[in-house]
């Protein structure tokens, strides 16, 4: 799998459907019926993409809610989009 | 009837967690107060209100929730979230199906409401999918849900079309153990009441959006006047039992005041139903302290009837048990002429219904006999539960 890369633009997939649950979000893949449980700073992430929106931006909306280093932010980031985008949960379209 | 003295409390406080914006301030202070915090949760299951409740106390730290009431509703959650999310993923399917086979259809309640009304697929109670398509296709859409693995679960073709033909609707759910549950429409409402809104009006010349349910997959729902005239219309079919539906159309009222609501009264006026929208406000108002739509509140202060029905139907809210033998009639509240109601209950007596099979069944070429015992079935009926009350 890719890296992120800084000028892709991240969207949810096709293949989901979620719904908020208090400070979590559930997510069910419509393709094989399996349920995902999204929590902490990931709900901040998940939220936002319902936007697409670029690395840059998310690290952005994280850095100004929690006390974290930029590089820290962006490697947690990277590490949690990338584990959305194996399960097919994201997309990323041509460079923003 | 017995009133639950301390239900007025809780339930009180229900009504204000229901407010489109619930004041979680004058909330709080009702919990400091002291509350029957099971009786409360209990209500909110009764009502269909529970993700309203768990949402408003969650925001408020559950202030003056047991243990068993916070990991309860927190349990409820999940699995209803779970469950919004199946019953979603079932609408796509059968969107996408009938969409293929050219099926005109539109999606109302359910999935859609929780979208259009409350921003989350969760943010309501549902149990199942609820789509009409014109009575021309139904046989066409029937036999797609069938193949899709739906299978009627009221009985066969047959039957359904003797017994349950003049209700607008067959309910269908796969016997997969899934609880995927799709309610088929041709109509909104039984032949015998009219309804605000004709089922043409559906996907025709009225108010379609395409409501986003997940990324990039849209489906055809019922919205602007039409949703308004739809829940005012279901809300008063079912005698506004539920809170929740009260709920539906508060958040209608307040999330789309810019509507032309004279207007939707006067479609519904002219359905000879008008009384069914000025009732649903008046609803909205008694119990969640909502402002009537403008051009409105002149109407509803000359209606002597639903001014009555809303002070009947709110007491009838919380009387335990609930009155069965009543709630058979209760849609009749639809029509806004005494002889429209007398010519509806009129054909309820004497239209056989499931009910009559079930009290004694018979084999198919018999079925016309129940033409002749329905009637002294449902006087029997109402007899024993005049005694039964005394």
């Amino acid at each position: 799998m890719a890296p992120a890369s800084p000028s892709g633009l991240f969207k949810r997939s096709a293949r989901q459907v979620s719904c908020r649950i208090d400070d979590e979000f559930a997510i069910l893949d419509l393709g094989r019926a399996m349920y995902f449980g999204v929590q902490g700073v990931g709900v901040q992430i998940w939220d936002a993409l319902e936007q697409p929106r670029t690395l840059a931006e998310l690290c952005a909306l994280i850095t100004a809610e929690f006390d974290v280093s930029a590089s820290d932010c962006e490697a947690d980031v990277v590490a949690f989009l990338a584990g959305l985008q194996e399960e097919g949960l994201i997309e990323v379209a041509e460079d923003a | 009837m017995k009133r639950s003295p301390t239900g007025d409390r809780e339930f009180g406080l229900l009504c204000l967690i229901a407010q489109p914006e619930p004041d979680l301030a004058r909330i709080r202070e009702r919990l400091d107060e002291g509350i029957d915090a099971a009786r409360l949760v209990q209500l909110a299951e009764l009502h269909g209100l529970r993700p309203r409740l768990a949402r408003c106390w969650s925001a408020l730290s559950w202030a003056g929730a047991g243990t068993g009431e916070r990991s309860g509703l927190e349990l409820f959650q999940r699995h209803h979230a779970m469950r919004a999310l199946a019953m979603s993923r079932e609408l796509l399917e059968v969107a996408s199906s009938f969409a293929e086979s050219g099926i005109a259809f539109a999606t109302f309640k359910g999935p859609a409401l929780a979208v259009a009304l409350y921003g989350d697929l969760a943010g309501r109670e549902y149990n199942d999918i609820d789509i009409i398509v014109p009575q021309l296709q139904f046989a066409q859409a029937e036999a797609q849900l069938e193949a899709m693995g739906y299978r009627n679960s009221q009985g066969s073709r047959e039957f359904c079309r003797a017994f349950l033909g003049g209700q607008g609707q067959y309910a269908f759910t796969r016997p997969d153990g899934t609880g995927a549950a799709v309610d088929l429409h041709w109509a909104f409402s039984g032949t015998h009441v009219t309804f605000p809104l004709r089922p043409a009006e559906a996907w025709g010349d009225g108010d379609i959006q395409r409501l986003s349910i997940g990324e990039g997959r849209q489906v055809p729902a019922i919205g602007g006047a039409n949703l308004a005239l739809l829940l005012a219309g279901h809300g008063t079919k079912e005698a506004w039992r539920f809170l929740k539906w009260v709920c539906d159309l508060g958040l209608m009222i307040e999330r789309h005041r810019e509507l032309d609501w004279p207007g939707i009264h006067r479609r519904a006026v002219a359905r000879g139903c008008g009384d069914a929208v000025l009732l649903g406000c008046s609803m909205a108002k008694a119990l969640l302290e909502l402002a009537v739509p403008d051009g409105l509140a002149g109407p509803l202060q000359a209606s002597a009837r639903v001014r009555s029905l809303t002070g009947l139907l709110i007491g009838r809210m919380l009387e335990t048990p609930r009155r069965a033998f009543a709630d058979n009639f209760a849609d009749l509240i639809l029509c806004d002429s005494r002889l429209d109601r007398i010519r509806g209950a009129v054909d309820l007596a004497v239209t056989p219904s499931a009910g009559d099979y079930l009290a004694m069944p018979l084999p198919a070429p018999l079925w016309p006999i129940y033409y002749g015992t329905r009637p002294f079935r449902l006087a029997a009926k109402a007899l024993m539960g005049a005694l039964t009350r005394r």
